[in-house]
């Protein structure tokens, strides 16, 4: 499904130029469940972005489904956002100004499907994480869970291919967290590839594959017995 | 404590140069605005204050009523009235001001000038400041005369004018002066034209026939009171005091015809509510235009806070109050808004000049004394320093110190501090459209009164004015006449009784169709001579023009080469015209013409219609008949904002003695043209002045003021706008940078650069065409009322509207569009690490 050869991503400013990715060679299958571990700075939620296409590596290259990311121009890296990808945030992520059932359809407001269509979808999707009873709801009304799981919600609603999920459970407790992974791990087993950042040994250890990084480089990657 | 509080305004202010620029700069464009349009409408309100005693002096006016019909009131009265006034209130202070065109001879220059005769009790009511001559003594001996400063120069140059003497042809005599004080030049904000006074001596009134007869209006009465209350009672006295004195002369009682009222000296440069109106709008396009400038800062302010809320939060934690922080944001506030009015007064007085220039005015700034503008800038400075400053202020200090802390989101007033946002962009942009309108309705009507069809062609047209000046005799101005229609160049001239521009009074007389009763309706009349509608371009609309070649055109017979019309006839003085009827009642009647306007009063249901048809000067028995044989399309020589009167024309080949002649000269250069006309005067009137124009410099007058002003509303109104513009500049990069991360999460979820565009232009327009809808019935309503003031108008096409509309949504989209760009284009990820 995911084919990074040689990737590299450099950020510069005026004074100081870091590497947050070195030689990155990494394949990723259908259906997986991918840990990415590693001390912070490591290159971790950068490698997630660049998968996510949401950043561009500055040199390697980039294949998903056989589709040439790297040199996609903008437009076609939003369609392929838009029809593939989900994404979950360590920060939730969600707009301020519109209520969960809002955020959760902007999941698919850009797929130009029917308001109707939209809704069941939204409905449906809020059912799963089990958010629904606050769908009318402004985020800081929530509790992080709750915003944690309406931001899975809004991720899941386009039932993409691949959900990238950076430190989903960073900013929650272990009751809450632990429902947030039994949520991907779930996704997972309906037949989505889950791509996870994560610093919690425990959670990591519920993929089905972990990748350890360390000053932009994988270390290790290894598949978990089953 | 205070030094920590300036250096975190400084650091505030250089970190985020742009909303510091924007917000100091908008404010003090506002308050170069206001300033620049509060010292115009100060300088159209304080006409008349450099003399002493203009607050007790008073003007008696006139308001006549003929025949049912209300006419405009006006500020000259009978000669006599002032003597009537003082036989019946003997403690009365008045003086009359009679003004009269003279010849100045000075060895063999000869000059034109206007003199004002008035009452040797002249300095009782106006207490003029004068640079020589001892006021007590002035005016008390026949042969004073009093210059002004730049007429002593004029004529004497840096020799001591005092004792020198100038001879002056007045009203057919001449009179030998002596310069007996000099007068301080009247500054620009005076109505008073007092360049020449001298006294009113017995033998100029002796000339006067109708001196003491009610109804005829030959000068200005002025009246001194020590408290308007006196003015009060004089008001409530004159109907009675009119009844008293005017019964020989008017219909009994007279005050049904006349009344006199006493208006202030000060009051009457914006006395007629059309101006009042034009210099109330100005000064409220000022006072909007410092509003927005306000809400800007408002705005910003608010926009800004959450950039500052960490800061807050912090200070929170370390121990600081509400009311600290409120303190503090106020006091910086304070300080901006301070450092805006230095900038704005810079702004005015670097703009001063050209301003000036643009609406002929001389408006300066008087930093201190009695008008100084400094105490007020210091108040409006507080006031918006604390108001502007109020609700950020109390913003900022509300947020909580942990929520901001623990947040990652930036926060910005909530959901009530975005609406009260766009509450004040709809505002904003409500004046700016409003502005917009007006000013595309106001330019228009400018550019529509310069070629609107005045019923002649003004192109190519020389008039001169002083054709019949009683120092040139009938038989050299036909001779003059001659030379001119010989002229190369020239195509043609005439002689008629009023000009475009000329400030001739009208005279009317009442008009009747045969078998109607009552009294009839008033009616201009005016007299020409031959070659009229030629010389004028004016169109026949029905029936023939009147010509010499048809005896009954002529009208006065009898005495026309004696005795012309006089310019000034007081409205119920009967027409000269009149004499014609005293040919025998069997006698066929004498030929007329009517405009179209007095075809449609007189209700006749075309032009057409009214030729051939008998109307009747007066009433009952006495009524004399006229012919009408043409009809002319409606001539107008006067303001574009007085109604076109109905008129009656005359024709006399004897008008060359009583008129202002006019010549056309089709291609040839005005200036040759002038130059032969002036040579040809010098040659037959070698002592007579020759004052002459072209039409369009004649009419400029009645263009000058409405455009001046055009000119200052326009200057106002695009400044605003410019400021409303730099407000959602402002709050747009303010927005777009607070929505960095929404715009983010909304590309990572596959939002493409053209939706983020939508959403972000589109969170723009709304408001904008809120405010559209909000401004147009504001606009509708203030031009409606703006353009009524113009007898010749355009109409209000929705154009202006829509135009406007398009203009602010195109200004709106185009200062949103290049920030939003280059968000909507950026890196995701960039903006999600950002935040």
């Amino acid at each position: 499904m995911i084919v990074l050869a040689d990737v590299h991503r450099l950020y510069r400013s005026d004074e100081v130029e870091t590497t947050a990715l070195k030689s990155i060679e990494l394949q990723i299958e259908e259906g997986e469940f991918v840990a990415i571990m590693g001390p912070s700075g490591c290159g971790k939620s950068t490698l997630l972005n660049i998968l996510g296409t949401i950043d561009r590596p500055t040199s390697g290259k980039y294949m998903f489904r056989d589709l040439e990311v790297t040199d996609m121009a903008e437009a076609e890296l939003a369609r392929l956002r838009r029809d593939n990808l989900g994404f979950v945030f360590q920060s939730f992520n969600l707009i301020d100004e519109l209520t969960v059932a809002e955020n959760v359809e902007l999941g698919i407001v850009y797929r130009k499907w029917a308001g109707k269509d939209r809704k069941a979808r939204v409905q449906a999707a809020m059912d799963r994480v089990g958010i629904a009873h606050r769908a009318r709801h402004y985020p800081h009304q929530l509790s992080g869970g709750q915003q944690q799981r309406a931001a899975i919600a809004r991720a899941i609603v386009g039932q993409p291919s691949l959900i990238l999920a950076d430190e989903p459970t960073g900013n929650l407790d272990t009751e809450n967290g632990a429902q947030v992974m039994g949520i991907l791990q779930s996704l997972n087993e309906d037949g989505a590839t889950v791509v996870m950042v994560t610093h919690s040994p425990s959670h990591a250890d519920m993929a089905k594959r972990r990748i350890d990084m360390l000053d932009g480089r994988i270390v290790v990657s290894a598949r978990r017995e089953i | 404590m205070f030094r920590h509080y300036l250096l975190t305004l400084y650091r505030a202010l250089t970190k985020h140069r742009l909303y510091a620029a924007l917000n100091i700069l908008g404010l003090a464009v506002g308050i170069a605005v206001f300033l620049v349009l509060a010292l115009y409408v100060r300088f159209e309100t304080s006409f008349e204050r450099w003399i002493p005693s203009a607050s007790q002096v008073y003007v008696v006016r006139s308001f006549w009523t003929l025949t049912g019909e209300t006419l405009p009131p006006d500020n000259d009265s009978m000669g006599g009235l002032l003597d009537e006034l003082r036989a019946d209130y003997p403690q009365m202070v008045g003086t009359r001001v009679w003004d009269s065109r003279i010849t100045v001879r000075q060895g063999s220059q000869v000059t034109s000038e206007q003199i004002e005769l008035v009452d040797p009790g002249f300095f009782k009511v106006f207490d003029l400041p004068m640079l020589a001559g001892d006021k007590a003594s002035l005016l008390q001996r026949p042969d004073d005369l009093l210059v002004s400063a730049t007429l002593a120069k004029k004529y004497f140059g840096s020799t001591n004018p005092i004792g020198q003497r100038l001879t002056i042809q007045l009203r057919g005599a001449v009179y030998d002066y002596r310069v007996a004080g000099v007068m301080k030049d009247a500054p620009k904000n005076s109505d008073l034209k007092l360049d020449l006074v001298a006294p009113i001596t017995p033998q100029m009134v002796a000339h006067e026939d109708h001196w003491t007869h009610w109804g005829s209006q030959q000068l200005t009465t002025y009246l001194r009171f020590d408290t308007p209350e006196a003015a009060a009672v004089l008001d409530n006295e004159f109907d009675r005091f009119t009844d008293r004195h005017g019964k020989a002369d008017l219909t009994d009682p007279a005050h049904n015809t006349l009344k006199l009222r006493t208006a202030p000296l000060q009051a009457l440069h914006l006395i007629d509510p059309k101006d009042a109106v034009v210099v109330a709008t100005i000064g409220v396009v000022g006072l909007l235009t410092l509003l927005l400038a306000g809400v800007n800062y408002v705005n910003l302010a608010t926009a800004r806070a959450g950039l500052r809320a960490r800061e807050v939060a912090l200070r929170k934690v370390m121990g600081a109050t509400s009311l600290s922080l409120v303190g503090q944001f106020m006091a910086e506030s304070l300080i901006t808004a301070t450092i805006a009015a230095l900038i704005g007064l810079a702004l005015c007085e670097l703009t001063l000049p050209l301003i000036n220039t643009a609406g002929g005015l001389s408006l300066k700034i008087d930093y201190l004394g009695e008008d100084g503008v400094l105490p007020m800038l210091a108040l409006l400075t507080v006031l918006v320093g604390l108001g502007a400053g109020a609700y950020p202020a109390l913003v900022l200090s509300q947020f909580q110190p942990a929520g901001v802390l623990a947040s990652a989101r930036t926060p910005g007033g909530g959901r009530g501090g975005a609406r009260v946002r766009e509450g004040l962009v709809i505002f904003q942009f409500t004046i700016a459209i409003a502005f917009t309108i007006a000013t595309g309705v106001i330019v228009s009507q400018g550019r529509y009164l310069r070629h609107a069809d005045l019923g002649f062609v003004r192109n190519g047209l020389i008039v001169v004015s002083n054709y019949d000046d009683e120092s040139v005799t009938a038989v050299q101005r036909s001779s003059i006449l001659t030379l001119w229609r010989g002229q190369p160049g020239v195509t043609s001239a005439t002689v008629s009784m009023s000009s475009p521009g000329t400030t001739h009074s009208t005279s009317g007389s009442n008009f009747t169709l045969p078998g109607d009763k009552g009294h009839g309706l008033s009616l201009n009349w005016e007299v020409v001579g031959p070659d009229f509608l030629q010389t004028y371009g004016a169109r026949v609309i029905a029936g023939r023009s009147l010509g010499p070649a048809y005896g009954l055109d002529e009208y006065k017979v009898e005495d026309a080469a004696s005795s012309p019309p006089p310019a000034a006839a007081p409205p119920t003085t009967p027409p000269p015209a009149a004499d014609a009827s005293k040919a025998p009642s069997s006698s066929p009647p004498r030929n007329v013409m009517l405009n179209v306007n007095a075809t449609r009063v007189l209700g006749f249901s075309s032009p057409e219609a009214a030729v051939g048809r008998i109307i009747r000067e007066g009433g009952g028995s006495d009524a004399k008949p006229y012919r009408v044989v043409g009809v002319v399309d409606n001539i107008r020589f006067r303001s574009p904002r007085e109604a076109l009167q109905p008129t009656v024309y005359f024709f006399s080949t004897k008008q060359v003695d009583a008129g202002i002649a006019a010549v056309r000269y089709g291609q040839a250069d005005p200036k040759v043209v002038l130059d032969h006309m002036r040579q040809a005067w010098k040659q037959v009137a070698p002592t007579t002045p020759f004052e002459a124009k072209t039409v369009e410099d004649n009419l400029q007058p009645y263009y000058q003021s409405d455009d001046e002003r055009g000119r200052l509303f326009t200057i106002g109104a695009a400044l605003a706008v410019g400021i409303g513009c730099l407000g959602l500049y402002g709050l747009a990069s303010f927005n777009t940078a607070r929505r960095v991360k929404e715009i983010g999460i909304r590309k990572t979820l596959g939002a493409s650069t053209s939706d983020i565009l939508k959403l972000l232009i589109g969170q723009f327009l709304r408001p904008v065409l809120i405010a559209n809808v909000i401004a147009w019935p504001l606009a509708w309503l203030a031009m409606q009322n703006w353009l009524s003031g113009f007898d010749q108008r355009i109409s209000l096409n929705p154009l202006y509207f829509l135009a406007a509309t398009a203009l602010t949504l195109i200004i709106a989209v185009g200062t949103v569009a290049g920030q939003a760009y280059a968000v909507a284009r950026s890196e995701p990820a960039k903006a999600l690490r950002d935040e």
